[in-house]
């Protein structure tokens, strides 16, 4: 076959489409739009009701102050995480081919960026607030061993819980984000071959 | 639904099913690939300032929602709720009584999913303008792959 004939055979493909079910397409549209508000709505209610509890136990038992001021700022990254989820303006898919992809990556890379500083940084700092908060890093100030445990238990839980988040969210990443994020990669690279 | 939409799809349901059969190996990825296109025009209806050719529109929501559906796939296998019916009553078509087409659609599937774009614009009559602005690449480097992408279908169609 010849480029021309190639192109009559293309032509002619699909000429008898089945006509398709708007209706349908509206209501898919449609619904996919109310389970996703949905869920982000439940989703910034249970992180509310969340935060408000854990106003309302910092002011009955103000050591937990410290652990309330690194836990509102995460819930309130979160729920604007979801908010983010949720916006239908941001419309990729107009964009030229090259455009979308580079916008996924970076939508993919911004958000592994800001999952490790939340996992790795701020929840630490919570973890450490927490034990504080709740007597963990008590001992008697006087005790000439003290400051000893006491730098032997941070080192303790920052090595246990670093350790296990590390391996507990690079595995997530791997087998939940990773291969769709290679994947575009791989599309990225084989549009910008030959540029 | 808005006759705008209606129209439009109206006019280029032929693009959206022929890139759906070069991206997908299967009736309900076939299926679903064309669910995602269609919603995705539909949510995109808006942001259509008339800046580029409506087909360049629909061209690059149809190409850059099957590319991102090959990755969702591999991430997230449960995509709507339900797949209960279909859009459309599945009839035989020029596809299955034509096995020059079939041949032709196979052959594009074994190429990578760029270029399975490229080819489907190029059979589509663009030019290589239109399908630099489709993609958002340089017109040298369409000119370079199309020499390269038609010797490939020329050989696994001879085969």
């Amino acid at each position: 076959m010849n480029e021309q004939e190639l192109k009559n055979l293309w032509r002619t493909a699909e000429t008898a489409t089945p006509a398709i079910d708007f209706t349908r397409v509206e209501k898919l549209a449609n619904d996919w739009n109310k389970r996703l508000r949905r869920k982000v709505k439940t989703d910034i209610t249970l992180q509310i009701a969340a935060t408000i509890a854990g106003i309302v136990a910092c002011i009955f038992y103000p050591k937990l102050i410290l652990f309330g001021l690194l836990i509102i700022p995460v819930c309130i990254w979160y729920v604007r995480e979801l908010h983010g989820l949720y916006r239908t303006d941001a419309a990729t898919e107009i964009f030229p081919v090259s455009k979308f992809l580079e916008l996924k990556i970076k939508t993919f890379e911004s958000f592994f960026r800001r999952t490790r500083f939340v996992v790795y940084v701020v929840n630490l700092l919570i973890i450490h607030a927490f034990c504080y908060s709740f007597g963990f890093y008590n001992g008697l100030p006087n005790d000439p061993d003290y400051t000893s445990i006491l730098i032997k238990s941070i080192i303790f839980i920052t090595f246990f819980y670093e350790s296990s988040m590390l391996i507990a969210n690079e595995l997530y990443f791997k087998f939940v984000y990773k291969p769709a994020y290679h994947e575009l990669k791989e599309l990225r690279d084989q549009l910008n071959f030959a540029n | 639904m808005d006759s705008e939409y209606e129209k439009i799809i109206g006019e280029n349901a032929g693009v959206l099913h022929k890139l759906c059969r070069v991206y997908t190996f299967n009736p309900d990825e076939y299926q679903e690939l064309l669910q995602e296109m269609l919603v995705q025009l539909w949510h995109s209806l808006d942001k259509f300032r008339g800046e580029a050719k409506i087909s360049t529109f629909v061209y690059r929501i149809a190409i850059n929602t099957a590319l991102g559906f090959r990755s969702k796939i591999v991430r997230d296998k449960k995509r709507y709720a339900t797949l209960d019916g279909l859009l459309f009553m599945p009839q035989v078509t020029d596809f299955e009584r034509n096995g020059q087409l079939q041949k032709l659609y196979s052959a594009i599937r074994q190429l990578k999913p760029i270029d399975r774009a490229i080819v489907s614009l190029y059979l589509d009559d663009k030019t290589y303008e239109e399908i630099a602005e489709i993609l958002g690449i340089s017109k040298t480097n369409v000119a370079t792959r199309l020499m390269r992408l038609k010797q490939q279908l020329t050989e696994k169609l001879a085969v």
